[in-house]
Parts: C-alpha cells; structure tokens; sequence
C-alpha cells in the first residue's frame, strides 16, 4: 500500500465519510452496516478526542467563563468522565437490543456512537476557540454552538441506531429507554461488585494483620 | 491514678487537634475565602489590643449582661440589662446610671435593657423588652419621653411587644426589632405612632418541603415546627440613610441586608458572587466539639465608606465586607484567648479601631488595625471616593503584605484600564477574578488588534488567493502546450 492510497483512506473516514453522513444520514449508516465503511480507527480517534477536549475545555476555555479550579487537575479523571459512559451507554445499548432483536453489533453501536459524536467533537473546538476571542455579553454564541452540538449528537445518535438495528421510531424511542434503565442497572450491579470487592479485600488484609501479630 | 490523668489529657490533646482540622483556617484573623470558596492564608487586618473589664473602671462595679453598644461622637453608649455606661471612645467613663428620673420625677430602675440607638444629636433610645416600650433620653442624661406599645395593627393581640433593637433615621422615624414581630421591622412616626412593617421576609420553602406537608396527617404537622419567617437581629444605619438589618436563621440566603425607604433589600453583590454570609467552608462533624452550622449574624455596623462588619455568633468570628459585599478580612474566634470571644453580642467601628462586647466574658474587646489593615482599609476608601490614583497604590501596599488579596489584584486591574493599559489590566483582573472587567478589558485589546491587523491579513489572503489561482492556471497551460508539442 502506497503513501497515496493511505491518504486517500484517510481522507475518507475522517472527511468524506463523516460528511456523508451529516448529508445522508440514513444512506450512509445503511451503507456502514452493508458495505462496511467507515473506520474503527477513526472512532477511537474521535473517543480520544472527545476526552482530550474534555481536558482542554477545563483548562483552555476562556477566564470569562472558565470557573474551574485551575490549581486542581485530574486529568485521569476527566478523560474517564468521558469514555467511561461511551462504555456504558454502548453496553447497555448492545444489551438491550440483543435481546429485543436488534441488528446492530456491538462495533456497530461504538462506530454509530462516535459517528455521530464527531460534529460535536469538531463544534466544541470551535467554542473552545471562540471563548477566548468573545466577551461576556457575547457568550451567547459558544453556548448557542454546543447547544447546536449536543442538538446534532442526539439526533445522528438515534438515526444511527435506527438504522443499524432495523427498528421504526417508537421501536427506536422505546430502545434508548430501556437503554437508560439498562446503564442504571450496570452501574448498581458495578458498585454492588466494588464494594463487595472492598469488603473481601478488607476481610483478607484484617486476616494477615491477624496472622502477622500471631506469629 | 496519675496514669489515669496522663491518658486523658492525651486524648484531650489529640481531641482539640481533631477540632481544629476541621476547617483549615480555624484560628484567629488569618484566613480569607478566594473566589471559589477556597480558604486561603491571610495576615491579619485588626489585632488585639486590649481588654476591658470592670476592674479596669473605678466607676463601675461589673460589667454583667451587655446587650448592646454604640459608637457616637466620640463616645461608646453601652446597655447592660440594668445600667447604662457612657464612656468616651478612650474608655474614660463619663455616666454610669443603674436608674433614670421618670417624667413624673420619681426615681425608676432600668429594667431589661436591650438595644440602644444614639442620634448625631446626642440623644439616645433604649429598648426595654419586658416592659414594652423605648425610653428616650436627651444629650444630657435626662428622659425626654416614653414610647410604649404604639397600637400596632395586624397583628395578633396575643403577642407582646418587645422591642429589642431601634435604629432612628435623620427624618426621626423609628425603626424597631420587635421580638416575635414576624411581620418584619415595625416603623413608627417620629411622634412614636405605628406606621408600617418594615422590610419584611418572606418565608422560605420548596416544593419538597411543601409535599411532605401535604402528605403528612394534622397530628404530624401539629408536631413539626412551624414555617415562620426569619427574625431581625440587629440593625444599623449608614451614612446614606440606608438600613442594614442582620437576620439570624441558618436558611436565609441573605443574612445581612440593606434596606431602602421601601424595605427592599439593595445590598449590592456581583452576579456570581454569593450573598455575605460569613464563612463559607462549614464544618459538619458534630464529634469534635468544634462549632458547626452556617454562620449566623448577630450584630452589624457601617462605616463612612460603605465597610459592613458582622459579627457571627456561630464561631465568634467578625466578617468585614466593602459596599460591593465583597469579604475584607475575618477576626477573632471562639476561645478564651486573647482576640477570642466567648459570648459576643455586639461589634462596632470606633475610628480606626474595632470593638465587640462580649456578653459572656464581661469585657469589651478592642482591636487596633495593622499596618496591613490600614493599608486594605484605606485601599477601600479611596476606591469609594472615586481616588482611583491613590487606590492603586494603597492596593499595591496591601498587595505587598497579602499576596492572596484577590481584591487588591482586581482593584488594580480596574485602575490599569481607566488609565489605558488594557493588556496590563487582564493580567491583573484574571488573578483578582474579574471577569466584569476582564470582558471591558478584552473588548479593548481585541478591538485595538483587530484594527492593527484585520487590513494587512486580509489584503494578504486576497493576494496569497490569487496568486495561487494564477500558478494553477499558468501550470494548467504548460502541460497543456506540452500536451499539444
């Protein structure tokens, strides 16, 4: 494979595909289930970016309306405030239509996911930028842009998911419900498995204390 | 046995510690809260100076229950339960009186006192709670009139009037804190005639609250306390005219206020700021012994220039703010130390000096400014007066002692931009967390950019354009020409 051909894939996934997709949603989702385009790569780029912008936006978004406290940086904990719920919603999304006879596999739901996180991911660059160049009254606008985004997100999300198992609107509606309850569900069981883990773990270092005050 | 002791006094030791880690700054005068509720180190704006108790005073025999002072022409009215001191603002006492002379010239002895109000004129108000009424006296120590219960109407007969605060305005109106008055500050008419309620505070709920009320059965609810509105403090006046009223409730979103002639409240805050209300990091663990709970205010007084210190009863601790209600300095604490108080009813300004009555402790506290504090105070003053020159250098002198003066930084900033320097000024509001001023300062440097160097960038795209466009086009033909040759 040329340096030619490499870019021209490239070019693909990161421009042409997305932009089909923001034109055509339906065609283009279709044509990532059937002709299988679109990248994986691609995806895990966007979820990386998507959690670095996280930490930029904390560090980098203007002063005037940045109040985050600058002394106190997790950068760990910001990246996982981001990927940690593409986990679950994509979890719990692959679960519940697994079983509700959902098409979709579970590298589908990632790649729909990040496909439609992208216009986000390039929106909020934009309003990371411009929240250093505005002024207080005009903050209106980097709001109105990630308002935009968050707007794009959800609608190419539900497209997306539609699509990819083959549902009709109120099937799609009724899936991110159970999606919702699905995730509760995960992160009761997670914290249920944690602190039974704590308790084992806390059970097995008293029974060493014990042994090494003994002997 | 002395085993026994030596445990105990460690664990006491290890308990104070405890008490004390609570909250980072828990000690006297060197702490301030930063911008984000943070707090920070700070060197102290007033310190100690000295105690007054009653065996400092051959005039007096004790200094029990006091309830109330004030500072006036030079001289500090104080109100114990059953006498009245005069002292001049030097601590010479000048009248001690356990009675008064009534109108009708029988000798009666004063009886509950609680708030006292002096006038630019020298005359003085008293509340005497039990009995209903406020005594008024003249510069001269005689009783000029009796106010008793002025006929207040909508209320309900059964409660008693018991004035306990009064403030008096410079057109003679009264304003009282009645006890039990939940219908707010009752104003009377200069001739001591029921005017109006004042400055009255709505009753605070949520629909939660109000849910559970609905669901509950009559015998629940006739066992849960009642929904009153919060209860007035304490009052004085400022040199506009205007009252600030401090309320004591844990609830209230804003425990101090400045009323205007309507009884609204107009005390001026920033839009993202909170309202002053003491301390912000609240310590919650009730184990250690340490106080916990909001901060509730007691007492208030004003200065000439818009400076409002309140006194906390929850942690004895005094909170200054300036006129935009932005948190000066913190002093005192609760403790048997010197600069500590124990049971504090009441704080004033006397010139440069602060001073709290402390109930408990019998003595009255005096606190002197530092070096640090004149500078910070004066810093104020001159912002207040619209000295912007002199403020910044006073601001640059408070800086030089506290380098966590957030203020001092955005002070600065301010002054930077009147002068001009606007890409001096952001660097300053950004560190004095600005952003009002940091936006006016951005417009500026933005503008003054755009104007230097929107013309030569965009003449530079459009040539860079075409010059692209052209070597396209010119390319295009000579491979053309080769084509054909």
């Amino acid at each position: 494979m040329n340096l030619k051909t490499v870019l021209s894939n490239v070019d693909h996934a990161c421009r042409k595909f997305p932009l089909r997709i923001l034109g055509h949603p339906f065609k283009a989702f279709e044509e990532m289930k059937t002709e299988h385009m679109g990248s994986m790569g691609f995806c895990v780029f966007v979820l990386f970016l998507s959690c670095l912008l996280n930490v930029l936006e904390y560090v980098y978004k203007g002063f005037l309306v940045n109040y985050n406290d600058r002394y106190e940086v997790s950068t760990l904990y910001l990246m996982l405030v981001t990927a940690f719920p593409v986990a679950l919603f994509v979890t719990g999304n692959w679960s519940v239509t697994t079983l509700l006879n959902g098409k979709g596999k579970f590298h589908e739901i990632f790649m729909v996911t990040m496909y439609a996180l992208f216009p986000f991911c390039v929106l909020r660059i934009i309003g990371l930028i411009l929240s250093n160049v505005l002024l207080l009254d005009e903050m209106a606008i980097v709001n109105a842009i990630n308002g935009i985004g968050v707007a794009m997100f959800v609608l190419y999300l539900f497209i997306g998911l539609v699509v990819i198992h083959d549902y009709s609107f109120f099937q799609g509606v009724g899936m991110l419900l159970l999606t919702v309850f699905a995730i509760l569900v995960i992160v009761f069981i997670l914290m249920l498995g944690f602190s039974l883990v704590a308790d084992v773990w806390d059970f097995l270092r008293t029974v060493w204390r014990e042994l090494r005050l003994k002997f | 046995m002395k085993r026994i002791i030596a445990v105990i006094c460690a664990a006491l030791t290890v308990l104070s510690c405890l008490a004390y880690a609570q909250d980072g700054y828990s000690g006297s005068s060197n702490y301030l809260y930063d911008s984000n509720g943070k707090a920070v180190p700070a060197p102290p704006a007033y310190i100690h100076e000295r105690s007054y108790m009653a065996c400092d005073f051959e005039e007096i025999n004790n200094l029990k229950a006091m309830r109330s002072a004030c500072a006036k022409n030079g001289k500090i009215y104080i109100s114990c339960t059953s006498q009245l001191i005069i002292m001049t603002e030097e601590f010479e006492v000048l009248y001690v009186s356990a009675d008064y002379t009534g109108l009708d010239g029988g000798k009666t002895s004063f009886d509950s006192n609680e708030g006292i109000f002096v006038t630019d004129d020298g005359d003085y108000y008293i509340c005497e709670p039990n009995r209903s009424r406020i005594l008024h006296f003249s510069a001269e120590n005689e009783l000029i009139r009796i106010l008793a219960e002025p006929g207040i109407t909508g209320v309900d007969a059964a409660v008693k009037y018991r004035p306990t605060q009064i403030v008096v305005d410079d057109a003679g109106r009264l304003f009282v804190v009645a006890k039990g008055m939940y219908e707010g500050i009752v104003q009377l008419n200069p001739d001591g005639t029921f005017a109006n309620f004042y400055g009255v505070n709505e009753v605070q709920f949520n629909l939660w609250d109000l849910f559970w009320r609905s669901v509950a059965t009559s015998t629940q609810r006739s066992k849960q306390s009642l929904w009153l509105p919060t209860d007035f403090t304490n009052l004085c006046i400022d040199s506009d005219g205007f009252i600030f009223a401090t309320v004591q409730s844990s609830s209230a979103a804003e425990s101090v206020m400045r009323l205007n002639a309507k009884g609204e409240n107009i005390l001026r805050v920033d839009d993202d700021d909170v309202f002053p209300c003491g301390d912000l990091w609240i310590n919650q663990v009730t184990s250690t012994g340490a106080p916990t709970g909001a901060s509730e205010f007691v007492a208030v007084d004003v200065n000439d220039f818009g400076v409002y210190i309140c006194l906390d009863t929850t942690r004895s601790r005094v909170f200054a703010y300036n006129e935009d209600g932005k948190l000066l300095f913190i002093m005192g604490g609760p403790g048997n130390r010197e600069g500590y108080f124990r049971g504090p009813v009441d704080v004033d300004f006397l010139e440069d000096r602060i001073m709290v009555i402390d109930s408990t402790a019998e003595s009255i506290e005096v606190f002197a400014v530092t070096d640090y504090g004149r500078a910070l105070m004066n810093a104020v003053r001159t912002q207040y007066e619209y000295d912007y020159a002199a403020a910044e250098v006073y601001w640059r002198e408070a800086l030089a002692y506290n380098q966590n003066l957030f203020l001092a930084y955005s002070g600065i900033g301010r002054v930077m931009l009147r002068e001009g320097d606007a890409e001096g000024a952001l660097e300053y509001l950004k560190l004095g967390d600005d952003r009002k001023y940091y936006s006016k300062a951005l417009e500026k440097v933005r503008n003054a950019t755009l104007k230097q160097y929107l013309i030569p960038v965009a003449i530079g795209v459009i040539v860079l354009i075409a010059a692209l466009k052209i070597l396209v086009s010119v390319g295009r033909r000579s491979k053309q020409r080769r084509r054909k040759a």
